[in-house]
């Protein structure tokens, strides 16, 4: 392996490594809903976006009901596991970079 | 840190503190790391076949094209009208149907975890050939190869303390 092997291996590693982290800084978690036997493509009914410096939104579908605005709580309860079932991995994603940057 | 982890730097201490004793296995893992810092001579197969070096560099290098390729890949968890497409860093885009159950709900949540749990564990498993990499670069005495020369031993190291830790089969699996 020559010195441009090596010097371009480098660069391809820390440019991985980059990619890496700014991939884990955001966690997205969409919902869509389908119509079985339709050609429409699935619809968003709710996004939660997590980003590694807190800012954090979630964007979920109300019916208004009476006057009142409702959530599906069904949709919801179901994206709302899928995002604490994210939260848990991106935990453990975390870790692992952490391990790759700790010293010994 | 993770148990392989834990494994993997037992191994490396005892190899870069010259300690394999008598454990064979922990032998041919220094003989690589012996053949990596040019200490001894490569050893040539015979008949056309390769020696133990260059085959742990193809091994290694057939893994890291394989596990980066999988680990990358976004999977589908599910189907119809109740799936969920899933990327290694932990996006999630769930399509729900109607009239889809609790049941189906519930079983739907515990084989995203499943996924998520095989995919954490390949993480774990490449995260220990990089910290292993990291330490074993430093007990080659080359220039800036070290590191690239280190990660095949590094995954020598990491399939044995899996095979210390879960009794064999393979890492990645």
């Amino acid at each position: 392996m020559g010195v441009n092997d090596i010097k371009e291996a480098g660069r391809s590693a820390a440019d991985t490594v980059r990619k890496y982290i700014e991939d884990v800084a955001e966690l997205r978690v969409e919902t869509q809903t389908v119509t079985p036997g339709s050609d429409e493509a699935p619809k968003l009914a709710a996004r939660t976006t997590l980003r590694l410096d807190g800012d954090n939104t979630t964007v979920v579908p109300v019916t208004a009901v009476g006057g009142k605005l409702e959530v599906d709580a069904g949709l919801h309860a179901l994206h709302m596991q899928h995002v604490q079932t994210a939260i848990e991995y991106r935990t453990r994603v975390l870790e692992a970079l952490r391990e790759l940057l700790r010293g010994r | 840190m993770s148990g392989l982890t834990e494994r993997v730097h037992t191994i490396v201490d005892a190899l870069a503190g010259d300690a394999v004793g008598d454990d064979e296995r922990l032998g041919g893992l220094a003989r690589l790391l012996a053949q990596a810092r040019g200490e001894v001579d490569l050893e040539f197969g015979v008949a056309g076949n390769e020696g133990p070096l260059a085959r742990m560099r193809r091994e290694w290098s057939e893994f890291r094209a394989r596990a980066l390729g999988e680990l990358e890949a976004r999977c589908w968890v599910g189907d119809g009208r109740l799936r969920t497409r899933v990327g290694w860093t932990g996006d999630l885009q769930l399509v729900l149907g109607p009239g889809v159950g609790a049941d189906e709900r519930a079983s739907h949540v515990r084989s995203l975890r499943a996924e998520f749990e095989r995919q954490a564990r390949r993480l774990e498993v490449l995260t220990a050939v990089a910290v292993a990499a990291r330490r074993i670069a430093g007990l080659l005495a080359g220039p800036g190869a070290a590191m690239v020369s280190a990660l095949p031993v590094a995954f020598a190291c990491v399939r044995e303390a899996h095979a210390r830790g879960e009794g064999g089969g393979v890492p990645w699996e």
